[in-house]
């Protein structure tokens, strides 16, 4: 009986650790303000990009480490941006180095986070629905366009201990703010 | 019979005590019988607890707050509560948050609040479709037209359930804010709530929100609460 419940309480804890790169001899101290752009969407749930990216503002502001710009004031200057640079609205853009140049001249900052929201929802698997949240992240210098950090993680709302029990999964909600802190972890080094 | 019975319980405890044989409800010297009593009692109270443990998480409630900090030097006095922005399924859902925030927070007393009107006068006026996409430029010269220090701006992610048509189902709230300084541009406080209807319950179903706008209320006053 205590061997089963110890592998119950091993592997429940279980799961994919979120994968980082960081780049080494940067110093980071240069970096006071950062932008969040609005993240490339690549789920069915329309607003999950939105989502997301409260999730991570919130994230970087209670770390304290960087400043952010204001979300409407990126927006904007995104827009602006690729309307200069002669982009259709709803066109797909690849980012440049000039792009990016451009939109941290306007905002102020010396590097921003660009990412992709990969999943947002609920995902069918061995007979039951759970929820599924996987997010991307880098941290790109303004001048050099240079990947500075990069991190991924994925997170599903069940396992087995919840299972077993029959507690309630997590929502994406609840899952989308560990998610988040734990890519951060690999950056800030907290966990 | 009885000792038959006796006989089954000397049995279990035999077991416990390695081969000794003492009956669980004698007092035995060994402290077999309080062990048994203990267990039972141990478990008694898991089963009491256990759902208790779980109950109300499928709320979450998410805070930054440098309000604090930022208070002494800005000295926050009047604010405007911008339009929310619509995520969710139901049309009206942003206007139905806006008025109760505005409602609760006016109660709340916290800050000197501008009249709506008055803000919905400005949006139009600078023709701006979306309050997400305002920059601080017009941010600024809201604050200087409106004389207010900060703004909220908000979004309604979920607004679901409760009575419609007949049909009852269990109310969800999702509900952003976060309140920006005017003057530096600066998130002073941003919040992510989300409750349901389910989570009120206390014992034998009792406290259950049933309705949207009961429940609505509910969470904008503990979004409000965070403030404090």
């Amino acid at each position: 009986m205590i061997p089963l419940f110890g592998f119950l309480v091993v592997h429940s804890g279980c799961g994919t650790s979120p994968k980082q790169y960081i780049r080494t001899n940067v110093n980071f101290q240069y970096i006071k303000k950062v932008a969040v752009l609005p993240l490339n969407n690549l789920t069915d749930d329309k607003y999950a990009g939105e989502k997301l990216k409260s999730m991570i503002v919130m994230n970087i502001l209670e770390s304290g480490v960087f400043e952010v710009a204001e979300d409407g004031e990126v927006n904007k200057v995104v827009v602006d941006v690729f309307r200069e640079m002669g982009f259709r609205e709803g066109e797909l853009v690849a980012l440049d180095i000039e792009g990016i140049k451009r939109i941290s001249e306007k905002l102020g900052v010396q590097a921003i986070f660009i990412g992709s929201v990969e999943s947002y929802g609920q995902n069918r698997g061995g007979g039951s629905q759970y929820a599924v949240v996987s997010l991307s992240l880098r941290l790109v210098e303004s001048n050099s366009g240079l990947t500075l950090w990069r991190g991924f993680h994925s997170q599903k709302g069940s396992s087995l201990m919840r299972s077993i029990f029959g507690i309630e999964q997590k929502g994406e909600i609840e899952l989308s703010n560990e998610v988040v802190k734990k890519v951060f972890a690999t950056f800030f080094g907290k966990y | 019979m009885k000792n038959k019975n006796q006989y089954k319980e000397i049995n279990f405890c035999s077991l416990l005590s390695q081969g000794q044989v003492y009956p669980c409800k004698s007092r035995g010297r060994n402290g077999v019988g309080k062990i048994c009593k203990l267990i039972s009692f141990l478990f008694l109270i898991a089963i009491l607890i256990l759902p208790l443990l779980f109950h109300g998480c499928s709320s979450s409630v998410i805070i930054y707050s440098d309000l604090n900090r930022e208070k002494g030097l800005f000295e926050i006095k009047r604010v405007g509560v911008l339009p929310f922005v619509n995520e969710s399924e139901k049309r009206q859902a942003g206007e139905i948050v806006t008025n109760t925030f505005n409602t609760i927070l006016f109660k709340s007393d916290i800050f000197q609040i501008e009249e709506k009107g008055n803000i919905e006068k400005f949006l139009i006026s600078e023709k701006v479709k979306s309050v997400q996409m305002m920059d601080m430029e017009q941010l600024k010269k809201l604050g200087m037209r409106l004389k207010i220090d900060a703004v909220f701006i908000g979004v309604v992610e979920e607004f679901t359930g409760g009575d419609w048509g007949g049909r009852l189902t269990t109310p969800v709230v999702v509900i952003r804010v976060k309140l920006i300084d005017i003057r530096s541009g600066k998130i002073l406080w941003m919040v992510r709530h989300k409750k349901s209807g389910d989570d009120y319950i206390t014992v034998f179903g009792f406290g259950r929100v049933r309705s949207i706008s009961a429940l609505t209320k509910r969470v904008v006053s503990e979004i409000i609460e965070t403030i404090k």
